[in-house]
């Protein structure tokens, strides 16, 4: 039994070694994956959260700016609504995109787990031909406009640690500078939405605010349901506190950046793999609470 | 002469930017700020100019989002070699299990062996 023992435990640790050259630095690169794909889930759900208050603040500026006039009220409607097709487009190709992103590190997570490959290879088939797909449309897309490739000058120099070998050093050697310039682009996207959400969320929680809350406060009657009003009062308060959360939690795109490099130079401890996985779980939370910021009615609505 | 700055970077100063307009913005749909024009003609000139910068607010940011797009799609060929290669990967690694499960069957027999020897 105990020669058993021995030869099983050498057997897991040469398994290790054949993934990483080193079985320390297995559990930390799985987990690394695993931020991988639950950091494209977040975006995504980021996504779908900029999609929809896009949409909802282009109403309020229709709503706030009525001139009553039909000719110029009909070239305002057609003009958000044109815009806001633009923005459902270009979110619609940044998810895509995302699921791409998270496909990669599936791969990266199966390497580190897998004894399946059959049915891991079946799913990349599948993954392949729904890429395809998606490749022509962003191709035919009258947005996109031609622009030079550009240098890779902002991309520090990352040492792929020597523990790192075999097919996966390949791997990571030809393409960590494009993963890192991926992750750059994640870094500045989120800035993008962070900085729409902010504001269109302020937007519509004023124009909300001062239709209820304010109107029936500063009328010469009082407020009818004051426990009413006071908590209406403060959920257009709290939206606040939700930008704020959304600032903090964007954080967590940096610091999947730079993780990566700490990965590859072996850098990468499991505290760090720990902090940064509860850092994509409070950013999807964040997105998950400004999604539904709005869902409750407010008094007087 | 300074370096011409690559797209990521253009956008990234295009933030700065939208950030500013952005923040302007909130500011002219500040709660009661139309109760500040007692003129019926100056409040509509007045809205008139807050629809045209919330429009262009939204161009800007469409236009910063197309640039990144289009660097996205630029990667998307390195992602999906990626794909490929780690998956030729796994598949290596089958045969390096299925070797190493045969060698463990066979030290398990050389295991039973020792123990009936011993």
């Amino acid at each position: 039994m105990k020669h058993k023992k021995i030869i099983s435990l050498s057997l897991t640790s040469l398994m290790s070694f054949s993934l990483v050259g080193c079985g320390a630095t297995l559990e930390e690169y799985k987990k690394y994956a695993e931020a991988g794909q639950a950091y494209s889930i977040a975006m995504d759900s980021l996504f779908t959260t900029s999609a929809q208050y896009f949409v909802d603040q282009n109403s309020v500026t229709l709503l706030a700016n009525d001139l009553q006039e039909p000719a110029s009220d009909q070239e305002s409607y057609e003009n958000a609504s044109k815009l806001d097709a633009e923005w459902l487009n270009l979110v619609g190709l940044m998810r895509q995109h995302t699921n791409l992103l998270k496909k990669y590190f599936e791969q990266l997570e199966n390497l580190a787990t897998s004894n399946t490959p059959e049915q891991a290879k079946q799913a990349t088939e599948k993954v392949f031909n729904q890429i395809n797909s998606i490749s022509n449309s962003i191709q035919q897309s009258p947005l996109i406009r031609p622009e030079a490739i550009s240098p890779l000058s902002s991309i520090p120099k990352i040492i792929l640690s020597s523990k790192i070998k075999g097919a996966l050093r390949e791997e990571l050697l030809s393409r960590k500078e494009a993963i890192y310039r991926e992750l750059e682009l994640q870094d500045i996207v989120i800035e993008l939405l962070a900085t729409q959400l902010k504001k269109d969320l302020q937007i519509i929680s004023q124009y909300k605010e001062e239709r209820t809350t304010y109107n029936q406060f500063i009328s010469e009657t009082p407020v009818s349901n004051p426990d009413a009003w006071i908590i209406a009062r403060r959920n257009f308060r709290i939206t606040d506190l939700s930008v704020k959360a959304l600032e903090d939690a964007t954080k967590a795109t940096t610091d999947f950046k730079n993780s990566f490099q700490l990965v590859l130079e072996d850098r990468f401890s499991t505290a760090r793999a720990n902090a940064l996985l509860a850092e994509i779980s409070y950013l999807l939370t964040v997105t998950k609470e400004l999604k539904t910021a709005f869902d409750k009615p407010s008094q007087g609505e | 002469m300074s370096e011409p700055l690559t797209p990521a970077q253009r956008a990234k100063k295009a933030i700065e930017f939208f950030e500013k307009i952005s923040a302007f913005e909130v500011k002219l749909y500040a709660i009661g700020i139309e109760r500040r024009f007692t003129d019926p003609d100056e409040l509509k000139k007045f809205k008139k100019f807050r629809l045209k910068w919330s429009f262009f607010v939204d161009e800007v940011q469409i236009d910063i989002a197309t640039v990144l797009v289009d660097e996205l799609q630029k990667l998307e060929d390195p992602l999906n070699e990626g794909i490929e290669s780690l998956q030729n990967t796994i598949d290596n690694l089958q045969n390096t299990v299925n070797f190493l499960n045969l060698l463990g069957n066979v030290l398990g027999v050389i295991g039973q062996i020792v123990d009936v020897v011993i």
